[in-house]
């Protein structure tokens, strides 16, 4: 491993490693990560809205009892339903309660939230989505873009993402900080913080091992593991004193 | 396994995430995954057909059951391309009974009628569990969204194949015999019947590469989620760049990627300060302060702009009633005469504008027309010399004394028309000779035209013309008298070899 370790991290770098990440960097220079959404929940979501509007619509259909009238306002109402459902949604909270329910949302695709016309326009473009039928032409659009854009996304320029749900910073175990043996890169650094966060989902043995990687020892601390855990202290923390 | 050499992106996902990344993978990968399927599906459509070639139906269902063991090969080559080792699919379909071992045989008997294969093949085929262990390691891994991930993908074939018929049902010209879609569900062993399961099993085999891979990723998920893979990889990282750095700082002298190696390391990793630098170079915090300060002034962290915009304030006019509230109103004449006044005005401006635009645009119109009609007048600086000479089409344009006429403008101090004579009357001369010259060719492709075909003392010569035709037409230098005569002088020498040669 040491004696190809060079060459590995050559080799990694030089690829692109596959993700559904979309990057962006603001003027301020921050990287914003969008989680691409792909058709599994996309599907998902939809079928949620379809039966949500399936449940609005047997509701509707007690306007019947109303003599003449009643007839021109359900197809209104259908109308509204059809067309304007999606877009209402997404301009209020950028998702339809489908999309919400499977916890993702509409952007630009600079990752801002998506506007009035971007909206207005992917989803009037359903209609072509949905040629020849169910969504085939939307489908395969979606395999094919490496975005999985739907050609109603594509035209008007909207990523259908993963909603970054707000994190709590979870507590670290506590533990008496220690100094790393020597300088560590940003990486190592944010490694051994979600080491110390997640270890309680790993098994012992796995935390042994993990800690056994890392191959930071501190004098004075025998156990890797506990080590990490301080050496995690430290970063979060600085020194005791 | 080696994680260190994992072609995708390693963090934690949620299960749908991880779904996404399978597709994503079978995006990449599409056609070797998607031909690893047919390495096993082509044979078994192939025999079958031969039994059950009056039932298109039931020739499905069998193709339909084994699907685990169509997977099973596209499982195999993505779990390798996976971590580095992409098979060509001929290799693959000749390791066919190596990913197709005996412990898939459940997965096509009795264990086909559940809906997590995706999820549940990975842990079989690739960990080789058995029995209570599989059981357990199924129950650890397990995940609802496997279930999820296949009713889904059952829906998408069904939607690709239901598109594909009735795409093919719609863009049928007229006059060929149109396919009857109620035969297409009813009717068995008819043309429309045919066509329909042969668009079923090519939507199964579309869709089949993102069911695995997503299966495959959403496996991978999990583990990442149990075993915590992302870390392990950065840890190997981070370790490899230290006893990287170490090294380098050990030997000096070291090879130059070393050195880059560590001015890459020294450039991307905040060192802290108390082991990165040595007293002498550490600063006190007023210098700090200061050399801070200065890069903050840099213009890439942000300055001053102004912006001037029109923001609505209210309507002034009735702020000012109410400030001169007692003064006396204009009277409702004069403002009708002013606005009546000032339209006309901006009337009448924009029609003079439009007469204005269209007597330059007729103006514009007809001298382009002019210009048509008649050869403009000689202007060697202003036009590329070769388009003159091409003019003239023969050599009618030149005049037949060449030296002669150079010389004569030579006296007039046109000196930068001599030479644009000469120049033309070489190349002129060129193209008699049957060099293909375009009207673009620029002095150095006639160069190198000429160089290419021309004798070497006659391209010499041409170097030496175009040289100081160069220097005059975009230098603006004046030509060295001498030079020019030399050059006319060796010109009647050349001339005269030529014609001794013919």
């Amino acid at each position: 491993m040491q004696a190809s370790a060079p060459d590995v991290a050559h080799d990694t770098g030089a690829r692109i490693a596959i993700d559904t990440l979309r990057q962006f960097e603001t003027p301020e220079g921050i990287e914003i990560a969008l989680r691409l959404a792909g058709p599994v929940p996309r599907a998902a979501a939809f079928v949620i809205d379809v039966l949500i509007r399936i449940g609005l619509y047997l509701v509707l259909l007690q306007l019947l009892n109303l003599a003449g009238v009643g007839m021109g306002l359900l197809l209104l109402a259908l109308f509204a339903l059809e067309w304007l459902y999606p877009v209402f949604f997404e301009l209020r909270s950028g998702a339809t309660p489908g999309k919400r329910a499977m916890g993702l949302v509409v952007v630009h695709a600079d990752g801002t939230p998506v506007g009035a016309s971007a909206s207005l326009l992917r989803n009037l473009l359903r209609a072509v989505d949905f040629l020849p039928v169910l969504y085939g032409f939307g489908l395969v659009a979606m395999l094919v873009d490496r975005d999985f854009r739907r050609l109603g996304d594509l035209a008007a320029g909207t990523l259908v993402i993963h909603r970054d749900t707000a994190v709590m910073a979870p507590a670290l175990p506590a533990r008496p900080p220690l100094a790393p043996p020597g300088p560590l890169d940003v990486d190592t650094q944010q490694a051994i913080l979600a080491f110390a966060e997640r270890g309680g989902a790993l098994s012992p043995a796995r935390q042994a091992e993990l800690a056994a990687l890392a191959g930071l020892s501190v004098p004075g601390s025998a156990d890797p593991a506990a080590t990490l855990l301080g050496i995690a202290n430290w970063i979060s923390r600085g020194k005791s004193d | 396994m080696d994680p260190s050499r994992i072609t995708a992106t390693i963090r934690p996902r949620s299960a749908w995430e991880s779904i996404d990344l399978g597709f994503a993978l079978a995006r990449t990968w599409f056609l070797p995954l998607w031909l690893c399927w047919w390495v096993a599906a082509a044979p078994l459509a192939l025999a079958t057909l031969l039994p059950l070639h009056r039932r298109p139906e039931l020739w499905l269902l069998p193709l339909w059951w084994c699907k685990p063991a169509f997977e099973a090969l596209p499982l195999y080559w993505l779990s390798r391309a996976l971590f580095g080792e992409r098979l060509p699919v001929a290799t693959a379909a000749r390791r066919l009974p190596q990913a197709l071992p005996p412990r898939l045989w459940p997965q096509l008997l009795w264990r086909r009628i559940g809906v997590s294969r995706a999820f549940s093949m990975p842990v079989t085929l690739l960990e080789a569990p058995k029995g209570a262990a599989r059981r357990a390691r199924l129950r650890v891994l397990g995940t609802s969204a496997a279930g999820w991930l296949t009713i889904i993908c059952a829906h998408l074939e069904t939607v690709l194949w239901l598109s594909a018929s009735l795409l093919l049902a719609f863009l049928l010209p007229e006059g060929i015999p149109r396919l009857d879609l109620a035969a297409l569900a009813v009717d068995s062993a008819s043309m429309a019947d045919w066509i329909g399961s042969l668009l079923i099993l090519g939507a199964l085999s579309v869709m089949a590469p993102f069911y695995v891979a997503a299966g495959f990723a959403l496996y991978l998920g999990r583990r990442t989620h149990l075993e915590a893979w992302d870390l392990e990889l950065a840890f190997r990282r981070g370790r490899a760049r230290r006893e990287q750095t170490r090294r380098g700082h050990g030997r000096r002298g070291a090879p130059a990627a070393a050195a880059v190696l560590l001015v890459a390391l020294a450039l991307v990793v905040p060192l802290p300060p108390a082991q990165a630098l040595t007293p002498e170079e550490r600063l006190t915090p007023e210098e700090a302060h200061t050399a801070i300060d200065a890069v903050l002034a840099e213009p890439d962290f942000g300055g001053t702009r102004q912006e001037w915009t029109w923001v609505y304030v209210g309507n002034l006019a009735d702020a000012s009633d109410d400030d001169s509230g007692d003064g006396p109103a204009l009277p409702d004449w004069l403002i009708q005469a002013v606005a009546v006044t000032v339209k006309w005005l901006l009337l009448l401006a924009a029609a003079t504008a439009l007469a204005l635009l269209a007597l330059r645009l007729l103006r514009d119109l007809r001298a382009r027309a002019h210009r048509r009609r008649e050869p403009p007048p000689q202007q060697p600086v202003q036009q590329p010399a070769q388009a003159q000479a091409r003019r003239g089409g023969t050599h009618t344009a030149l005049p037949l004394d060449i030296p002669g006429a150079v010389r004569e403008r030579l006296a007039a101090g046109d000196s930068r028309g001599a030479l644009a004579l000469l120049y033309r009357a070489q190349i002129a001369q060129l193209r008699d000779a049957g060099l293909d010259l375009p009207d673009s060719a620029t002095e150095e492709e006639c160069l190198a035209a000429a160089g290419r075909r021309a004798r070497p003392e006659q391209a010499a010569w041409l170097t030496r013309l175009v040289r100081l035709w160069q220097g005059v037409a975009y230098g603006h230098r004046r030509p060295d008298p001498a030079a020019l005569e030399s050059l006319l002088a060796d010109r009647a020498t050349l001339m005269q070899g030529r014609r001794g040669d013919a």
